[in-house]
């Protein structure tokens, strides 16, 4: 029995987990998106407005459910569960650290990826369940905009797992340090088994990889439809788009969905190119610091701290750049992003094969 | 009954009311919705034959793609084309004859099929190789593509590439003509 | 193609460099400064968010805010009321039958006010109450942002006078007028049998 008592305490944590990530990326987006406009954001509740999230979340919990009179009732219930469910899925097979996974799938990558796909179906669900043109327009643009952006994010990703040889997240992390039993060439050149630290990373074991990761990184912000690429929400156009009709805990769960997908691909992408939850300190002659700080307390320290970078970025680009056109959107991921995606899978090829033998 | 068969039975029950419902049902919208359910369970029975490849590749392709991509299709046609789907009469039809026939054809084959095969006799079934829900099958479907299976592998890729220019010339229609 | 997307790739750093500029610049705020300041259009960088209550921006001596009314040098004249382009003085006057007074600057004041109300809510700040005052006891301060948990509370009353004593000088008044009344009606009648 012990064993089921595990799995709903690992589904809980992570439930938790999502949930405080939601609260804590709130007040960080907030500060930062004031901080970066000259502002200094909430202020009152709590000192320098620590609970203000909190304060929201009590909120919308208190809220009334509506559900539009012309509305599909189904459908319109459905929708956010299908959402957060999809997202929530996919922290199933994320590695935290050494021998800290809550599943280690073969196909953990592939599994994720899969898993995300069904969230396109829970948006659409959203906007056609509302009856509302704007919801309809919005998903369609979310869905249109998330199937074509898999392409370019799913070929880069490719391309790393061509050099880590494996679709398992659990292995690709534990052959980007010191733990790895295999051999690990900076730059294919220089052997740094032993050393560790950011030199064991993918994305400089294999320097194109930068390429690809810049372009994942790009189709991730396109997957989560964040601004630039915030097209399918478009406030000044349609008003919220596909989620305008909800209200209380429903459009609290889409919220919900929305940041944790932001940690879901920003932790994809570390795991792949930046190392995992591998250390980016290396051993330096005498002084160990890969071999001081590997270890399980460490692991979760490390991927929680790159993947919060990668998440501040995320927000910080969100506040800068102004949102494309629906014809910029499409050339760029169609003319430039795939393209380059492509030519990043033919290097991972020839590296494998020339570099790696 | 164990707890594989229970599991087993829910997921095939789920895929055959799911399907029955996805014909009788009216609404289109939600039938579509149905449609994965159906889908999803299928990559649940997959994955209780321990084929997770092909479990995952059906949630990516049908559940992902595919379904969408009839979504689409439905949300964009226009009210009126839709209508005239819709059957005017209820009742039989001589049209109807021509679907009663290849149907039950269809299921007389799969009954003979399923009642003259010996099931222990079959090649894979006597060879006994075993599977762990541990194996990585990833490597095997690699390996077997691109040799045992090369030339079916290429053939596929030649239609789909048909299918990709088809649909190349459809879009470009516009713009020529 | 390639130099479009370099040069989108090059506008979009430069513009990641000017709002990670703006977010390590917000690490300290701008101070609080009144517009007549000469430092005040010299702080470029920095916060620039007022936290009102705790903050306030230095209010100008000469600030046209609320209106307030000096009742003691207040002759009753209504030409506040008059003017007001929005009517929110509302005056009730009540004749004295002698004069109760004068003004600081020597007008002799005729008339008690049973009722001087003025609507904050519908004032709109013009002044121009302000400058019809032939007693100037009617000015603006510098006190702003008074809310209130009702609307009728935005309505200022400023005669001291209580409803009695109101009803007290108006019998006065229509006594004496009655006298005169009286005392007019007897003159006639002199007048016609002469």
């Amino acid at each position: 029995m012990t064993f089921y008592l595990t799995y709903v305490l690992v589904a809980t944590a992570l439930f938790a987990f999502t949930a405080l990530f939601t609260l804590f990326a709130l007040y960080s987006e907030r500060k930062i998106s004031a901080f970066i406009q000259d502002r200094i954001g909430p202020m009152e509740v709590g000192k320098y407005g620590t609970l203000q999230a909190f304060a929201d979340i009590i909120k919308m919990l208190q809220k009334e459910f509506i559900i539009p009179t012309a509305a599909d009732k189904i459908l319109f219930i459905l929708a956010p569960i299908v959402i957060f469910v999809s997202v929530y899925l996919g922290f199933g097979a994320l590695p935290w650290a050494p021998g800290i996974i809550p599943s280690s799938l073969n196909l953990g990558l592939f599994y994720i990826f899969a898993i995300l796909s069904i969230e396109t179906l829970g948006i659409l669900m959203a906007g056609w369940g509302s009856n509302n043109k704007y919801a309809l327009l919005g998903s369609m643009r979310s869905v249109a905009q998330m199937i074509s952006y898999e392409i370019p994010a799913g070929v880069a990703l490719i391309s790393a797992v061509m050099i880590a040889q494996s679709l398992n997240l659990q292995e690709i992390s534990v052959k980007q340090g010191i733990l790895t039993t295999e051999h690990v060439y900076f730059l294919g050149i220089w052997e740094v088994k032993s050393i560790g630290g950011f030199l064991a990373w993918n994305i400089f074991q294999a320097p194109h990889l930068i390429l690809a990761y810049i372009i994942y990184f790009i189709a991730s912000l396109a997957e989560c439809n964040r601004a630039p690429f915030d097209i399918p929400e478009a406030e000044s156009e349609l008003v919220g788009g596909f989620h305008v009709e909800y209200s209380g805990l429903r459009f609290a769960f889409i919220f919900l969905a929305e940041y944790s997908m932001m940690f879901l691909v920003g932790m994809i992408g570390v795991v792949l190119f930046l190392g995992g939850w591998n250390t980016p300190l290396p051993n330096i002659g005498t002084a160990k610091l890969a071999i001081w700080t590997s270890g399980i307390g460490w692991g979760i320290f490390w991927i929680l701290i790159k993947t919060l970078a990668v998440v501040a970025v995320q927000i910080w680009i969100r506040w800068t750049l102004p949102r494309l056109r629906v014809d910029q959107l499409m050339s760029f991921c169609w003319k430039v992003l795939t393209p380059l995606a492509f030519l990043c899978m033919l290097i991972s090829g020839l590296w494998r094969l020339g570099v790696m033998q | 009954m164990g707890q594989e068969q229970i599991i087993f039975y829910f997921f095939a029950a789920s895929v055959l009311i799911s399907a029955l419902c996805v014909v009788v049902m009216k609404n289109l919208v939600r039938s579509i919705f149905l449609f994965f359910v159906t889908l999803f369970s299928l990559a649940a029975l997959y994955l209780f034959a321990l084929a997770d490849f092909i479990a995952l590749a059906q949630v990516v392709i049908y559940a992902g793609g595919v379904l969408v991509l009839m979504l689409f299709a439905f949300m964009l046609s226009n009210r009126e084309l839709l209508n005239s789907l819709k059957p005017t009469a209820s009742g039989f039809k001589i049209n109807h004859f021509a679907g009663i026939l290849i149907s039950l054809l269809f299921l007389f084959i799969l009954f003979t099929v399923i009642i003259k095969i010996d099931f222990n006799q079959l090649d894979w079934m006597q060879e006994r190789v075993p599977i762990n829900a541990s194996d990585n099958t990833t490597h095997q479907i690699g390996i077997h593509t691109m040799t045992t299976y090369l030339l079916p592998f290429e053939i596929l890729s030649v239609f789909l590439m048909m299918a990709l220019i088809g649909a190349a010339h459809l879009a470009r229609r516009g713009n020529k003509a | 193609m390639i130099k479009k997307v370099l040069h989108a790739f090059k506008t979009v750093f430069k513009g990641l460099g000017l709002t990670m500029g703006h977010f390590f610049a917000a690490r300290e705020s701008r101070k609080v400064l009144s517009i007549t300041d000469k430092d005040y259009f010299a702080q470029t960088s920095g916060m620039t968010t007022i936290q009102y209550p705790h903050q306030k921006l230095p209010v100008p001596e000469l600030g046209r805010y609320q209106l307030d009314v000096e009742m003691d040098d207040c002759i009753v004249c209504d030409l506040c009321a008059k003017i007001c382009p929005v009517d929110c003085i509302e005056i009730e006057s009540i004749k004295a039958t002698e004069a109760i007074g004068k003004t600081s600057d020597g007008t002799t004041k005729r008339l008690y006010a049973a009722k001087f109300d003025i609507d904050m809510a519908k004032c709109m700040y013009c002044g121009l109450c302000t400058v019809v005052c032939p007693t100037e006891c009617i000015v603006m301060t510098d006190t702003y942002d008074r809310s209130m948990p009702d609307l009728k509370e935005m309505i200022y009353k400023f005669s001291d006078m209580k409803p009695e004593e109101a009803e007290e000088k108006r019998a006065a008044l229509e006594k004496l007028n009655a006298e005169r009344l009286a005392a007019k009606e007897a003159a006639m009648q002199q007048k016609t049998q002469n």
